[in-house]
């Protein structure tokens, strides 16, 4: 087994496993705090109405059949929804990052609590501008998955920007140059 | 004679472009100087911009016809095909699961596979990182096709633990394993593959 496929495969391992521990973490201590400065911060930016599932009244909730940790999008004052975002589908993208950047091989200490920060907060913005986006599609009445600004959003604020930021990370410190 | 220096020593160039101490460069030299340094920045690195926007216009490309191929006979063809080759292994682990179109049921739990359950993301991020990648287009076309058919597979592993999970346990670990880990490890799998492509096969193959 060469080095660099030895290192590839610790990667791996660091990664997947890194993404087990913080996943455990996030699901009970930062996914509904994260959710609920997601929805602070949107609602008080966009014209719409956007609400976590878990204000909504007990009642409201089983008979509409709505999730607590979903994002949904109305306008006020009705009840009316237009649609919603799962909320840990938009999380994973930080446990992405992290666990990425925390597994990149020859990347110093320093390099790691200097870039995962930096990234979170990049991540974060992304991700409120995706329920931004996302909250403007759904009200002006189109159809949100056939959007193409929404998947834009979607997949950058979730896999690509932690793909790419992890390239970017790799070409400059690990990987030698191809050519 | 050229003029000896210290080892290691670099020359200073004289005359109109040196910048004395105190001296401030007038702003159009300040802006020739930077265009000339992201020019040489973009020489320098010209393999990895290149790479770079194959990638994002591969991505672009991909996110395009995703947003036409909503409703496609195509597209719900795809979700078929993965849930049923999903609920044959699940029979095959004695689940006793139906399906039907796209929904997969038993006594113990059902699922319906939507556009996210399929790996399409991670399918296209492994694909345009290949193409992006310096190789020939043989070594392309087989890490694409190893990618995309890998992606698949994992993502029937994907599904039918997910379907187990949905059976046996509580909403919200099933919402953890679904989103939290399997979604991440989906991305972090097609990265490896990339990785495996470039260092066994591009990079052995070009030595």
């Amino acid at each position: 087994m060469s080095p660099r496929t030895r290192l590839i495969l610790i990667f791996a391992g660091k990664a997947v496993g890194l993404l087990i521990a913080i996943s455990v973490l996030w699901s009970f201590l930062i996914a509904m705090p994260y959710n609920r400065a997601l929805v602070a911060i949107t609602d008080s930016l966009s014209g719409a109405e956007i609400i976590l599932g878990e204000d909504f009244e007990e009642a409201d909730r089983v008979r509409l059949g709505l999730k607590e940790d979903s994002i949904y999008i109305g306008l006020p004052p009705g009840p009316e929804l237009y649609g919603y975002l799962e909320g840990p589908a938009l999380h994973y993208g930080m446990l992405l990052v992290i666990s990425l950047i925390a597994a990149t091989p020859a990347l110093g200490w320093r390099r790691r609590f200097k870039f995962i920060p930096l990234a979170l907060v990049i991540m974060f913005a992304l991700q409120v501008s995706t329920i931004l986006v996302f909250a403007k599609v759904c009200l002006s009445g189109q159809f949100a998955s056939e959007n193409l600004f929404v998947i834009l959003f979607i997949t950058l604020g979730t896999a690509l920007f932690p793909a790419l930021i992890w390239g970017v990370l790799c070409y400059k410190y690990w990987w030698p140059k191809a050519v | 004679m050229a003029k000896k220096h210290k080892t290691g020593a670099v020359p200073r160039p004289k005359g109109r472009g040196t910048v004395h101490k105190g001296q401030r460069q007038p702003l159009r030299a300040q802006f020739v100087a930077s265009i000339e340094a992201i020019k040489l920045g973009l020489r320098r690195h010209r393999v990895a911009v290149k790479g770079g926007l194959i990638f994002g216009g591969g991505v672009l490309a991909f996110m395009l016809i995703h947003s036409r191929m909503v409703e496609t006979e195509a597209l719900a063809g795809f979700l078929t095909f993965t849930a049923r080759a999903t609920g044959a292994i699940l029979n095959l682990f004695g689940a006793s699961a139906q399906v039907d179109g796209t929904l997969i049921s038993s006594p113990d739990y059902s699922m319906r596979i939507v556009t996210e359950c399929t790996g399409l993301v991670p399918m296209a991020i492994v694909v345009c990182a290949v193409l992006a990648y310096p190789s020939t287009a043989k070594q392309k076309a087989i890490g694409a096709a190893l990618g995309i058919v890998a992606i698949f597979v994992l993502n029937l592993v994907r599904t039918v633990s997910l379907f187990f999970i949905g059976g046996h346990f509580s909403t919200s670990f099933f919402n953890t394993a679904h989103f939290l880990i399997w979604q991440p490890v989906m991305i972090v799998v097609a990265i490896v593959l990339w990785l495996f492509w470039a260092e066994k096969l591009v990079r052995v193959t070009a030595h």
